[in-house]
């Protein structure tokens, strides 16, 4: 389904065509779902989140502007789903705080012994939880424009910024992703 | 850094994950950031449909768009109750303006029958005691007489025949308590009439006592607008000295 497809089911939504719903969620489920596990969500939690993403989008389905990008709006919806989340419960911080901790003492106790392999798993559970760390902005900007494979244009449009400022962002964001890394106890890299 | 060379930065950075995003000519911290970058692509899996989640989403979307249907329809059979209702209030709203406004109608009907009848009989009593005071005022016995003018003063406009026997039954009784009393009958007359008669028969009137009688009923009968005419009138009028004191006394206290 193309970036149009998705807009005219989306205007067949908002005209009360409620059951064209399902094949937006058939389609985009999985990309949502993804964005709340990168964020640090654990999978049952970004399973209800995607839900959660799409009642929203049903809710507000007459504010839709047709003018603009679907993907974009449903990722802003998304993001503000997320972060009512975050609010009204403790699970995130939770997820995040055993995931880190777990990756700093594994590493501190046998990095030295590790193989290659395990030492590269290691650094993915390090990058993991440096991205976590950082502030949801940010993280949701390198979520965003690494993994979702979206236009920057359209997460400029998330952003509402400028796709210039956007990647003036993304750039600071990746140096706060390096210092977090380094601050657990990953090495960079060269 | 400038923001130019940041941004050159950003848009060289590879999005496949093929690590491709180091690249010569970048400094230290670019390489770093790039290695980073390529790092992150490792993180990442390609999103994977579950089908049963979108088959309990379908199911619920499913059953929120027939619970909106069905309230939709309960509500619009609300709707059509609550028309139904309001028609039948307004019926009833009408019915009852009517039924009052008929129950109004009715009752000055019948108050209009009833007024009408009742100045039917105040007519007839009228004309009877006129009829009454009349046939009185001709008898011998004064008594009668006397009855007749108590008769004659009830009566509600006076025809001229009622009024002259009521004058002539004043200028010539022999009785002094008819006379009297027919002085007080006359002021049942129009005041203006009254006054007029009163005055023109006070003149000639031979004994204090009647003139002393038609002088307090002309004062009665004075009103703002003729009391100067008339006290003026009186003034003129030759009368008996005591009846002409008691005048004097009445003016002082006035």
């Amino acid at each position: 389904m193309d970036a149009f497809e998705a807009e005219q089911l989306m205007v067949a939504v908002r005209g009360g065509e409620l059951d064209k719903l399902g094949t937006l969620f058939e389609q985009y489920h999985a990309h949502l779902i993804g964005f709340f596990r990168k964020s640090g969500y654990a999978l049952p939690v970004s399973e209800d989140l995607a839900q959660e993403t799409f009642w929203r989008v049903m809710k507000y389905r007459s504010s839709y502007d047709s003018q603009r990008s679907f993907r974009a709006w449903l990722f802003k919806i998304a993001r503000n789903a997320m972060y009512d989340e975050s609010r009204k419960s403790s699970r995130r911080g939770e997820l995040i705080h055993s995931a880190m901790e777990s990756g700093v003492v594994q590493l501190s106790v046998e990095g030295r012994q590790v193989s290659a392999a395990i030492e590269g798993e290691e650094r993915k559970l390090l990058l993991q939880s440096a991205l976590s760390r950082l502030p949801a902005e940010k993280r949701d900007l390198i979520v965003m424009c690494r993994f979702e494979e979206l236009p920057q244009v359209e997460v400029a449009e998330v952003f509402g910024c400028s796709v210039g400022a956007l990647k003036v962002r993304l750039f600071r964001a990746l140096q706060d992703l390096k210092k977090e890394f380094v601050e657990i106890g990953g090495e960079a890299a060269l | 850094m400038s923001e130019k060379d940041r941004e050159r930065f950003i848009d060289g950075l590879d999005l496949s994950g093929n690590g491709r995003s180091v690249k010569d000519g970048q400094n230290q911290e670019e390489r770093e950031l790039a290695l980073l970058w390529d790092e992150l692509g490792e993180l990442g899996t390609q999103p994977v449909s579950d089908t049963a989640l979108v088959s309990n989403f379908r199911d619920k979307l499913e059953a929120y768009t027939r619970g909106l249907s069905e309230g939709k329809r309960v509500g619009g059979n609300d709707t059509a109750m609550r028309k139904s209702e309001s028609q039948l209030v307004s019926f009833f709203r009408y019915c009852a303006v009517a039924g009052t406004a008929a129950v109004l109608a009715l009752t000055s009907f019948i108050a209009y029958q009833q007024y009408d009848r009742n100045e039917r009989l105040e007519g007839e009593l009228n004309r009877s005691r006129e009829s009454l005071a009349l046939a009185l005022l001709e008898q011998g016995s004064a008594a009668k007489r006397l009855a007749g003018l108590t008769a004659a003063s009830q009566v509600i406009s006076p025809s001229d025949q009622l009024r002259d026997s009521m004058v002539r039954t004043f200028d010539s009784d022999t009785n002094l308590n008819v006379r009297l009393a027919a002085v007080s009958a006359l002021t049942a007359l129009p005041r203006e009439k009254a006054l007029a008669l009163l005055l023109e028969r006070m003149e000639n009137e031979s004994s204090p006592l009647v003139q002393y009688e038609i002088l307090n009923k002309v004062l009665e009968l004075v009103d703002d607008g003729s009391e100067s005419r008339v006290m003026a009138r009186l003034n003129e009028l030759s009368l008996e000295p005591r009846v002409r004191s008691a005048l004097v006394k009445r003016d002082e206290k006035i």
